[in-house]
């Protein structure tokens, strides 16, 4: 598998977009302590935007 | 907007609208609510809609509407590492009215469409997000949107708010869907001139063709990939349940950039340039997913109701068939002022007697069956390519022993009996 991770930008992707995007994200991390304590974090995983991403 | 409406319709796509435009047809006073810029604006879909089932709403819709190719190919794609074994169907009958299907982008069909509903009196409000449902007396009433002033009344609301239906699963009518009940779909669309797109496709000038492929383009999840073939784009994408991304740590926009650049793909998109890309879950539960469909005043439709056929990549045209099985139950329900769940199963009935609920049931094991035993992706599929290639690869070893390796790739690791098991198993799941 991992001759896949040919590391995609997602960004440049999303720069192409003409599909029309909200400015303001609908996306609210309702309680921050709950992803303290996720360890698989699929969130920052499996969003095709790449909308989440977790610093410590 | 307190003002009273036959139907409010929560969303504008296809079944929304196909619900739309056969309800104002029949006189009904009816309102669509879209969140995004316009119909279409959200909308993210492979490419193929059905001609059959948008013409049983807007006869000859193919004069008029603004369509990318019809498909005059069709073809099956079993995917090795540096293989490919193709089936495939072309038909010039599909070239003609009234054609099988076409590729269509969205964000324009559905405009055109939404334009068709409004010149004949639906009513269509843009840039509105339905908070809720009002409920009075148990009974839905109407709508909460995020307007000011923004409650608004009718007899009925129809659901076509799409897959994850947030108005349906607050009625309780299904749960957040499970990783299995759902895809995870990422698309592009990638420019090619259109004399380049029919060299590279064999196709006749204006004429469209659709790949699905099975196999490593999914790195054995259960999926597919495809490829269509629009006027001067190509789509390409691919899809897989969720719960298997999640298994096998995969991200979407990887695999599909592992597939743009696998060597059976590579060389029919090359010199294309990437200029757009698209996600959305697709509701792939099948017939064990359908949620509840009525309840007094309210009926759900399209995604939102799970009515898509993952095996045949269809969902358009049950959105269009559900959308106007719902306004055909709401005119009925008209005439005796009567939308209790009781009247309005007449929609659940139509549902079950036609070709969504039997399409179905026909395939409802069959992404579980696949899931649950891995070796049609991871091992069926691969062996297949082996077999094709021992019986072409001519290397001075005799047909019959060739015959006998065949039969040793297909049970590799297995005995006869567990592999005319698992083939016979697959075959009933489809047959």
């Amino acid at each position: 598998m991992s001759d896949i991770k040919k590391k995609v930008n997602i960004d440049d992707k999303l720069f192409l977009n003409t599909y029309i995007a909200d400015t303001v994200s609908h996306l609210i991390i309702k309680e921050e302590a709950v992803c303290v304590n996720c360890d698989e974090k699929n969130c920052t995983k499996f969003c095709p935007a790449g909308v989440y991403q977790y610093k410590d | 907007m307190s003002e009273k409406f036959d139907a409010i319709i929560v969303g504008a796509g296809v079944a929304g609208l196909a619900a739309a435009y056969t309800m104002s047809k029949a006189g009904l006073k009816v309102i669509v609510i879209e969140k995004g810029q316009h119909p279409g604006s959200k909308n993210v879909m492979g490419g193929v809609l059905y001609s059959h089932m948008m013409a049983e709403i807007i006869p000859d819709f193919w004069k008029d509407a603004p369509l990318e190719r019809p498909i005059i190919e069709q073809n099956l794609w079993i995917m090795g590492k540096e293989s490919v074994v193709k089936t495939g169907y072309k038909d010039m009958e599909w070239s003609k009215a009234p054609y099988n299907n076409f590729t269509v982008f969205r964000g324009k069909f559905d405009q055109w469409f939404a334009k068709k509903c409004v010149e004949i009196g639906t009513l269509i409000v843009n840039e509105t997000v339905v908070k809720k449902c009002i409920i009075e007396n148990n009974k839905v009433v109407g709508v909460r949107t995020d307007r000011p002033d923004g409650d608004i009344f009718a007899d009925v609301v129809v659901l076509a708010d799409g897959v994850n239906s947030l108005l349906g699963k607050s009625l309780g009518f299904h749960k957040e869907w499970r990783k299995d009940q759902v895809a995870l779909c990422v698309m592009e669309e990638l420019k090619m001139p259109s004399d380049k797109i029919e060299e590279r496709f064999n196709l006749d000038k204006g004429m469209g063709a659709t790949i699905e492929i099975f196999g490593d383009t999914t790195l054995g999840m259960v999926g597919t990939a495809f490829i269509y073939t629009n006027k001067d784009h190509i789509s390409i994408g691919c899809g897989a349940l969720l719960s298997q991304m999640y298994e096998k740590r995969v991200e979407p926009y990887e695999l599909l950039e592992y597939i743009k650049n696998h060597p059976m793909v590579k060389p029919l998109i090359a010199g294309s340039q990437p200029c757009e890309y698209y996600a959305h879950l697709i509701p792939e539960g099948g017939y064990k997913s359908i949620p509840r469909l009525v309840d007094n005043g309210v009926i759900v439709i399209g995604d939102a109701a799970q009515f898509v056929n993952g095996i045949h990549r269809e969902g358009s045209n049950m959105g269009m068939t559900s959308g106007r099985f719902a306004a055909e139950t709401i005119i009925r329900a008209k005439d005796t002022r009567d939308f209790t769940k009781s009247t309005l199963s007449h929609y659940e009935a139509l549902i079950k007697e036609s070709y969504i609920t039997k399409d179905l049931k026909k395939y409802k094991n069959a992404s579980s069956t696949m899931e649950n035993n891995g070796a049609y992706f991871n091992h069926y599929m691969p062996a297949l390519n082996k077999s094709v290639s021992e019986m072409l690869t001519v290397d001075g070893e005799s047909k019959s022993k060739k015959q006998k390796l065949i039969l040793k790739h297909m049970t590799k690791g297995r005995s006869l009996f567990t592999a005319a098991l698992d083939i016979l198993k697959m075959l009933k799941e489809v047959k």
